[in-house]
């Protein structure tokens, strides 16, 4: 303690080994050395107190030109993009240009919470969203985590952060609300890899004579395999008081870690030790009290009969996806394996620690942050160490797992560690391979394309060494894979010769970037749920398989369309304000269903009503839950229109592979042979007679037709002409009709894309 | 015969709502079940009988996400 204490006196970095736990840093110099963090520029600010959930200031830092600028949030932002990815949108807007891509310089990473965002009292108030210009979609994305950087950034002065320019060397970020100052230092790390970067962090900025000090520290980082690849994620720390490690969680899609990294980003660390839990000021401390003790005693009673989140976190959904048909085998070939009992979530529930609160933000019962601790490392730089493993979540038990054919919850967890650490993404990683396997297995790739690699599904030792090769950045192959499936197909037509019309059936991409890890086959709506989205396929707007395909609750189009308005809407409500979705519809009052029809219940209006509330204690608005809606539907048309402005967002953009409408290959319709005969009745061909080749062609060219028709209705009820593009009376109606928004819907919209009805 | 989501379900003497869940293999455990658009509570599934010519609907509580 003393000998550290000495170090950071003298303003020096700690460079040591810690051979016990999973602490391993390496810095410039090699072990044993020190090296100083150079100050490259530092700015002198006064820390805004939060008031009723709102610092009312933004920070600008541009790390290439090495400046620093305080903005006020102003009373029209907040009225129209609320906080969180609208507040990252809207400064994103005025930061880039019409040709911007994601490694100029003037992209940013602009992260913020949002007003709810660091409630203590109520569960899940502790995300922040990250929006940039992504190098997958080439358009905005917006990607959230948990973890302490939402919360401590606001208490230590800002709504929001922007990271603009590109550093000539490495360098860390420090804002830091305890001196006052935000400071651009010299990294002094070789290893960039997130835990190294994020345990010396969260060390050298606390206090070395109490170890839970480094509570008022947060940092967000990526690693190497973000500066090799665009599925660099961005990993949030918390210091875990109980475990006395640094864990982390993701915002992990979209390819953040990789501007970060571009930009020469290790690190961007926030200290404050201004944390409470009326940090944010709210406006009515004692409606939020009473709100947050009916739902905490909902989670403790309920959890363990309804999702078991507190044992399994989401982990629980492995064996019920594989029951319905969802979970994605062999790159969504199949939705079900006979082996699927050993990735059982009674299987993760046991190696998950039990008995911690494993909330990732201060007040979360939910507790759904599991973690695997004391794992030994089979394979890679830390073969033989012990490390905490944050999850794995289902996304990665699917992705890492079923979706690339391996059963094997070990090696699972071993690559979730090696992901988080590379700072990759472990869904674009599991359905980006998994597309490999399948190249593999149809012989478009062999050895030799691979550099030596056994790429069958299941060839769990050769998987693992291309994540590996990912962070070494020397492997050719490897760099190729990690550019993801939408120029996959490209490269791999273009280099190898494989055949670009078989890759386009089953590359499971849209718009640039993988498909989470659900079979959205079998249900039309869920079509529209990942592919009618703003950003690609991913399962934050609207999850709706169960109640299109099971419940059989929106059987028409206009159903569909209707379901396709409003959940994207109420899920992009929680991005706006600083929520994670799950304390909504994972847990339920006990009379949800009694208590409400169906249609209703499906949307947990209980639950609805104490967002609202909830809004209003902290911000002392009184908005409803239609404003709910509203205050979403605008921002969610100005990522619309943002999509445009930078060259993509109209219908061509919208694309959906084969797979994702339906079986592929004889071996999809064999394995299911009587549920795609009828589902072929039901399209009014009778397949008697055909051949299985016959059969898929003319379902696939049924289906080809149903999701044109749902694309008109979608866009018809979101307010968008028949090119996908938000018409003038739209904004107009939401009040968003700035005229930079206007002119860029006039200079795209013709007349022959209006609805004439 | 009932209806259950919609699909024909033979019915037979005694067929309780856990009956059901169970043929119908749907093992997602926050269900709401209405029958003839009566709610009836989780903890009944077990004991409630379902009559002839029933509309049953199990939804399945996860929407939107």
């Amino acid at each position: 303690m003393n000998k550290l204490r000495t170090i950071e006196q003298n303003g020096c970095f700690c460079v040591r080994e810690k051979k016990a736990t999973r602490v391993f840093y390496l810095c410039k110099g090699g072990y044993g050395k020190m090296e100083k963090m150079k100050v490259l520029a530092e700015w002198s600010y006064e820390p805004a107190t939060p008031m009723r959930g709102y610092s009312g200031k933004s920070l600008k830092v541009n790390v290439g030109e090495q400046t620093f600028e305080a903005k006020d949030v102003s009373e029209d932002m907040k009225e129209h993009f609320t906080g969180g990815r609208g507040f990252g949108l809207k400064l994103l807007w005025d930061s880039v240009k019409d040709t911007t891509r994601w490694d100029d310089p003037e992209n940013e990473i602009v992260i913020s919470g949002g007003p709810l965002c660091g409630v203590t009292q109520y569960p899940g108030m502790g995300k922040f969203y990250a929006v940039f210009v992504s190098p997958l979609t080439e358009q905005t994305y917006d990607s959230n985590s948990g973890g302490h950087f939402g919360p401590l950034l606001k208490f230590a002065g800002w709504d929001a952060i922007e990271i603009q320019g590109k550093a000539d060397r490495d360098v860390i970020v420090f804002v830091d609300a305890d001196s006052k100052k935000v400071q651009i230092l010299e990294s002094p790390f070789d290893d960039v890899n997130s835990y190294t970067v994020t345990e010396a962090l969260h060390e050298h900025f606390s206090n070395p004579d109490d170890i839970n000090d480094r509570r008022f520290v947060t940092v967000v980082s990526s690693g190497k395999a973000a500066e090799h690849t665009f599925w660099g994620c961005l990993n949030t720390s918390f210091w875990d008081t109980h475990r006395k490690v640094v864990r982390l969680k993701q915002a992990g899609r979209g390819g953040g870690g990789s501007i970060l990294r571009d930009k020469k980003v290790v690190a961007i660390a926030v200290r404050t030790h201004d944390l409470s839990g009326t940090a944010n000021n709210p406006a009515d401390i004692d409606t939020l009290t009473k709100l947050s003790q009916k739902i905490h005693k909902e989670i403790f009673t309920l959890d363990s009969k309804q999702c078991r989140m507190r044992t399994a976190g989401t982990s629980h959904l492995n064996e019920i996806m594989n029951e319905y048909h969802l979970l994605p085998t062999h790159n969504y070939k199949f939705g079900q394996h006979s082996e699927a009992d050993k990735i059982h979530s009674t299987v993760y529930e046991k190696m998950f620690t039990q008995g911690i609160a494993d909330g990732c933000w201060y007040g979360c019962t939910m507790s759904c942050a599991k973690a695997v601790d004391a794992f030994e490392l089979q394979t890679g730089p830390w073969k033989g160490k012990k490390v905490t493993v944050d999850g794995p979540e289902y996304e990665t038990c699917a992705g890492l797992g079923s979706n690339v054919g391996v059963f094997d919850p070990f090696w699972t967890t071993e690559t979730n560690f090696y992901a988080d650490h590379y700072g990759l993404d472990t869904i674009s990683l599991g359905t980006g391979i998994a597309f490999v396997c399948e190249c593999y297995e149809m012989g478009y790739l062999t050895k030799e394309h691979t550099n030596g690699l056994d790429l069958h599904f299941g060839s769990k030792a050769d998987i693992m060494e291309l994540i590996h090769r990912m962070a070494e950045g020397k492997d050719e192959f490897a760099k190729i894979v990690g550019q993801g499936v939408h120029k996959m197909k490209d490269i791999f037509a273009e280099k190898f010769g494989a055949p670009r019309d078989m890759m386009e059936k089953f590359g499971m991409e849209g718009q640039g970037i993988e498909v989470s890890e659900y079979v959205s086959k079998e249900s039309m709506a869920q079509w529209g749920g990942f592919f009618l989205t703003l950003k690609g396929p991913q399962h934050d707007e609207a999850w709706l398989i169960f109640m299109d395909r099971v419940n059989k609750q929106i059987p028409t189009f206009e159903d569909k369309a209707e379901a396709l308005h409003y959940f994207p809407c109420f899920r992009t409500w929680f991005s706006l304000v600083g929520l994670c979705k799950l304390p909504w519809n994972d847990v339920e009052p006990a009379d949800n269903t009694t208590k409400y029809p169906p249609q209703e219940a499906a949307k947990v209006p209980e639950h609805v009503q104490n967002y609202v509330d909830v809004f209003n204690a902290v911000t002392g608005k009184n908005i409803t839950k239609e404003d709910l809606i509203q205050q979403s539907e605008r921002v969610y048309n100005f990522q619309r229109v943002f999509q445009l402005r930078l060259g993509k967002g109209t219908r061509k953009f919208h694309n959906i592979p084969d797979r994702a409408l339906g079986p592929v290959f004889a071996d999809e319709w064999e394995a299911r042979t009587e549920y795609y005969d009828n589902e072929l009745k039901e399209t009014g061909t009778d397949p008697a007679g055909l051949s299985v080749e016959e059969k898929l062609e003319k379902l696939n060219k049924a289906r080809r037709a149903q999701w044109e028709d749902l694309v008109d209705a979608v866009y018809k009820r979101r307010g968008w002409d028949r090119n996908g593009i938000p018409t003038v009376k739209k904004l107009k109606e939401l009040d968003m009709a700035y005229p930079e928004v206007v002119a860029v819907v006039e200079k795209n919209a013709k007349p022959e894309d209006q609805w004439k009805d | 015969m009932i209806s259950v989501n919609g699909d024909s379900m033979e019915w037979e003497e005694g067929l309780t709502v856990r009956d059901i869940i169970n043929y119908k293999k749907y093992v997602f455990p926050l269900l709401g079940v209405w029958i003839n658009d009566v709610p009836v509570s989780r903890d009944d599934f077990d004991e409630t009988t379902v009559p002839d010519e029933a509309k049953v609907q199990v939804i399945h509580m996860i929407s939107g996400g």
